[in-house]
C-alpha cells in the first residue's frame, strides 16, 4: 500500500481509500481478516485513531464488519457495493475532467470521441 | 487524566521563555509541540516534568497541583534532548535503574529488545556512543515507559532515515500497548505530522495554534498564477507571504482552496503552514 500523496486530502480518507482498493483488487477478499489498526498504524506511522476513522467509513458503506474480540472482516458482496460506487462516480470523476479540459483546448465534440473510441480499442 | 496548564509564565533574567500559557490536554492523545528555537517548548516539557517551577500559574492533573506532588510528578516521563544520565553508565545499567524506580510503569524486557532493533550496544557506556546512538538509548528507555504522561524533546537528534522511521513504528507499539498522553517535540515536522493527533504550535513563548491535526489540512493554500489575478484574488484573504518570479506571482494565505480559472491552488502541508506561520510578523491564526 502506498498513500496518496495529495495534501488536502484527511489521511483518514487516504486509509479508507487504499483498503477499498484492496479489497476491489481482491487482495482482502470477501469473509477474511483485514490488518489491525495497529498493524496499519505502525506499517504508514499514522495515528491509530486516525486509521479507526478511516475503518469506520469502510463500516458505514457497509464494506467491512467487527467481529468480536477477534477484529475487521470484509463484507459479503463488497466487491458490488465497490463497483457501483465506483460506477456512479465514473461521470464526476473521470468524464468531467476530461471534457473540461478538452474544452480549454478547444476540441470538438467529434474530436473527444474520436480519441476516446481510439484508445478503447488499443486498450482492448 | 486531564492535563490543564493555568496562567503558566517564566522567566529566565530578562527573557520571558513562557507568556501565559493556557492549555487543556486529554488523556491518551498523541501531541505534536511545534516551534521555531527558542519559542519555548523544552521550556514548557520541563516545567511539566517539574524540573523547573513556572514564576506563575499553576499545572494541574485532574485537578491536582503536580508541584511537590511526588505521586503526581512519577506519573510522567521526559526524555530531555539534554544529556540526564550518567555518563559511564550502560544501558542495561540504567534500564536496571528504570525499573527499580518506576517499577510496573517500565518494561524491562522491552527497553532491551528495542535496543536490539536499534543494534545499540548495550555493554557500552554513554560516554562512548556517537550522537545518533545517545539518541537511541534514550529513546529506548523512553519507548518502554508507561506512565501516564511520556515527552520526547527533539527524539531523533542525530538519527539516520531508517532509524527515524523505526523510532515512529516503535512509537505506535508503545501507545497502543498501553494507552497513554504522548508529547513529542520536533523540528522534522514532515514526516511525523500524521502519528499526531493534536498540534500545538509555540511562537515567541506563546501559545499560537492548538487544533486537531486534520483540521489543520487544507487550512492554508497557495495560490500562483498572473500578477494582477492573484493580487485580487487574495485581496480580502489573509496573506502570510508572497513572492514573484517574473510575471509569475504566489501567494500562501489561510482560508479555502479558490476555483478561479487561470489561478493554480496547492494545499500546504503541516510543515509548509508552519514556516508560513511562525515567519511572518503578525500571528493571524484564529480558531
Amino acid at each position: 500500500m502506498d498513500l496518496d500523496n495529495r495534501k488536502e486530502i484527511p489521511i483518514f480518507q487516504k486509509i479508507a481509500k487504499e483498503l477499498e482498493d484492496a479489497i476491489f483488487l481482491g487482495a482482502y477478499e470477501e469473509e477474511s481478516q483485514i490488518p489491525s489498526t495497529t498493524e496499519i498504524s505502525m506499517q504508514f506511522k499514522i495515528n491509530p485513531a486516525t486509521v479507526l476513522k478511516g475503518m469506520n467509513l469502510l463500516s458505514e458503506k457497509n464494506l467491512i464488519y467487527k467481529k468480536r474480540g477477534i477484529g475487521m472482516f470484509v463484507c459479503k458482496g463488497a466487491r458490488k457495493i465497490i463497483k457501483e460506487n465506483h460506477s456512479n462516480d465514473f461521470n464526476e470523476d473521470f468524464v468531467k475532467p476530461l471534457v473540461v479540459e478538452a474544452k480549454k483546448l478547444e476540441f470538438e465534440n467529434e474530436r473527444i470521441n474520436f480519441l476516446i473510441k481510439k484508445e478503447y480499442e488499443s486498450e482492448t | 487524566m486531564k492535563l490543564e496548564f493555568k496562567h503558566v509564565t517564566k522567566t529566565f533574567g530578562n527573557l520571558k521563555a513562557l507568556d501565559d500559557i493556557n492549555l487543556v490536554l486529554e488523556d491518551k492523545k498523541i501531541y505534536g509541540i511545534l516551534g521555531r528555537n527558542g519559542a519555548g517548548k523544552t521550556t514548557l516539557m520541563r516545567c511539566l516534568a517539574g524540573w523547573i517551577v513556572p514564576d506563575e500559574g499553576e499545572i494541574l492533573l485532574d485537578g491536582k497541583k503536580i508541584y511537590g506532588s511526588d505521586e503526581l510528578l512519577s506519573k510522567i516521563f521526559f526524555m530531555s534532548e539534554a544529556q540526564t544520565w550518567p555518563k559511564d553508565m550502560n544501558f542495561i545499567e540504567v534500564a536496571k535503574v528504570c525499573k527499580d524506580f518506576y517499577q510496573d510503569s517500565f518494561n524491562y524486557e522491552i527497553a532491551l529488545s528495542y535496543a536490539s532493533k536499534f543494534n545499540l550496544n548495550t555493554k557500552k557506556k554513554l560516554s562512548k556512543l556517537s550522537t545518533g546512538y545517545i539518541s537511541i538509548y534514550k529513546i529506548c528507555l523512553t519507548l518502554a515507559m508507561d506512565t501516564n504522561i511520556v515527552m520526547y524533546d527533539e527524539p531523533v537528534l542525530g538519527l539516520d532515515a531508517n532509524h527515524r522511521q523505526l523510532f515512529y513504528s516503535l512509537l505506535v507499539e508503545s501507545y497502543t500497548r498501553k494507552m497513554k498522553m504522548i508529547l513529542i517535540s520536533t523540528h522534522l515536522i514532515e514526516e511525523v505530522s500524521s502519528l499526531f493527533e493534536e498540534v500545538i504550535i509555540i511562537k515567541e513563548s506563546k501559545v499560537l495554534v492548538y487544533l486537531p491535526s486534520e483540521e489543520l489540512v487544507g487550512a492554508g493554500w497557495s495560490v500562483s498564477g498572473k500578477e494582477e489575478m492573484v493580487e485580487k484574488f487574495i485581496s480580502d484573504k489573509k496573506v502570510l507571504s508572497s513572492n514573484s518570479l517574473g510575471g509569475l506571482m504566489t501567494s500562501c494565505y489561510l482560508g479555502k482552496k479558490g476555483n478561479q480559472e487561470g489561478l493554480q491552488f496547492k494545499a500546504l502541508d503541516l510543515q509548509h503552514l508552519f514556516i508560513e506561520l511562525t515567519n511572518s510578523k503578525e500571528a493571524v491564526y484564529e480558531n
